[in-house]
């Protein structure tokens, strides 16, 4: 199978860990782009500088409370732009906020994911988010 | 490591803090009323003032629950690393240190993962009427069922038995009754003794109330232990025999007297223990 690239947008160092950890441990072949605001997140979808070579991602986990652009604000214009919208996104966050459900939903995430507190449930959300998003649905090409 | 031990002697620290805090405040509170209710008694306080009083005591109990929420839940997300990175620490290096590192591993992930126990349970305790969801007629047999669902596999373990009749409809809200019939299930088989436990549930009615009792025929309870069991993180057994954060009981009581009830444990009975409580039933009109 080939390895398809996956953008983690985190700021938070620790998660950004527990995620590479959790590819590492299943052995999850795909890669791991880490930015961490929403702006460098923007930029490498788009190729802007730094990002001029970066690969366009089969899958992106969007954390919902960011610096400068918030995760909720990168969604709504990803969804916005043509050349992105058919992106899967996931919201990945440790917001269980009624509230950032209904806006995600409502700006068309693919899902929306709260980092489970037990570790070793969050790796196999991590495993299982993976599994569903890059081995069983059929996306467009 | 020593950055390990830090990290949760400060959450430690943090949690102490807060039931500390917690239990002054439910400490004043408790002589707010007494001194509110000896007032009215000597009738020499004025209407109003004892309307104040009132106000304040809604007011600072508002507040507490505010606080208590806020701080298990502001707790759990640096808790969550410190659980996640002990616990990467295990599965990456133990047997790869020395016998004292895994030792000083398994006690930190040990620690972490009881306090995030003790958080999770804070954080339920906290949300107790805190919902917009108002208490309607519900069946204390679909709550008992649920209550069972939720804990088959410990059931099933044990080899426990529950033995009841047909139980009434009450007023109250059907996740919080489960929780009630949950904590007293899961206390009757930690504690039930021998193997298989029995557990008895029943009702009857008592004026507008029904009365619940509920009792198994394990270890018991000293009756001296009668009040404190209720108290928030309060344990009378070594944790090592029978685990647990001490919020079930209190978590019961909080519950049954929001709907209006209450909650005791009945000394009478001759071996193992029996919880009585009351709730609302079905009004006659």
């Amino acid at each position: 199978m080939n390895e398809i690239d996956v953008l983690v947008v985190e700021d938070d160092e620790a998660d950004a860990l527990i995620i590479r950890e959790a590819f590492e441990y299943y052995k999850i072949k795909n890669r791991l782009h880490v930015v961490t605001d929403g702006e460098q997140a923007l930029r490498f979808l788009r190729r802007q500088p730094p990002y001029a070579d970066a690969p366009r991602p089969g899958l992106i986990l969007l954390d919902v409370n960011l610096p400068r652009r918030g995760g909720l604000e990168v969604l709504a214009e990803l969804k916005a732009d043509p050349a992105l919208l058919m992106l899967p996104v996931v919201m990945l966050t440790s917001s269980r906020a009624e509230e950032d459900i209904l806006r995600s939903y409502s700006l068309h995430a693919n899902a929306y994911v709260s980092k489970p507190v037990d570790f070793e449930h969050f790796i196999d959300a991590i495993r299982q988010i993976d599994n569903f998003f890059l081995t069983l649905v059929h996306l467009p090409n | 490591m020593t950055g390990i031990a830090w990290v949760l002697a400060a959450a430690a620290a943090c949690l102490l803090v807060l039931s500390t805090v917690l239990a002054i405040r439910l400490r004043r509170t408790g002589s707010r009323i007494t001194g509110a209710v000896a007032a009215a008694r000597t009738g020499s306080t004025e209407l109003s003032e004892l309307e104040a009083r009132a106000a304040d005591l809604q007011r600072s109990n508002a507040e507490l629950e505010q606080f208590a929420y806020l701080a298990s839940h502001d707790l759990q997300e640096p808790l969550r690393k410190v659980a996640s990175f002990c616990q990467l620490l295990q599965r990456r290096y133990a047997g790869k240190l020395d016998a004292r590192a895994d030792q000083y591993i398994e006690f930190a992930v040990d620690g972490a993962l009881r306090m995030q126990a003790l958080i999770n349970d804070l954080l339920v305790f906290s949300r107790v009427g805190q919902t917009a969801a108002q208490p309607s007629l519900v069946s204390s047999d679909a709550a008992l069922a649920r209550a069972r669902e939720n804990l088959a596999q410990d059931l099933e373990k044990s080899g426990a038995t529950i033995e009841a009749g047909h139980l009434p409809l009450v007023m109250a809200e059907l996740p919080l009754l489960t929780a009630v019939f949950q904590n007293l299930l899961s206390n009757a088989l930690k504690f039930g003794g021998a193997a298989s436990p029995r557990i008895v549930v029943s009702a009857r009615p008592d004026g507008r109330f029904q009365v619940f009792s509920f009792t198994d025929y394990g270890i018991g309870i000293e009756p001296q232990d009668a009040e404190r069991i209720f108290v928030l993180f309060q344990r009378l057994n070594e944790r090592s025999a029978y685990p647990g954060t001490g919020v079930g009981l209190a978590m019961c009581r909080k519950i049954i007297e929001y709907f209006g009830g209450r909650i005791w444990l009945d000394a009478t009975t001759a071996e193992g223990t029996r919880f009585c409580f009351t709730l609302p039933g079905e009004s006659d009109e």
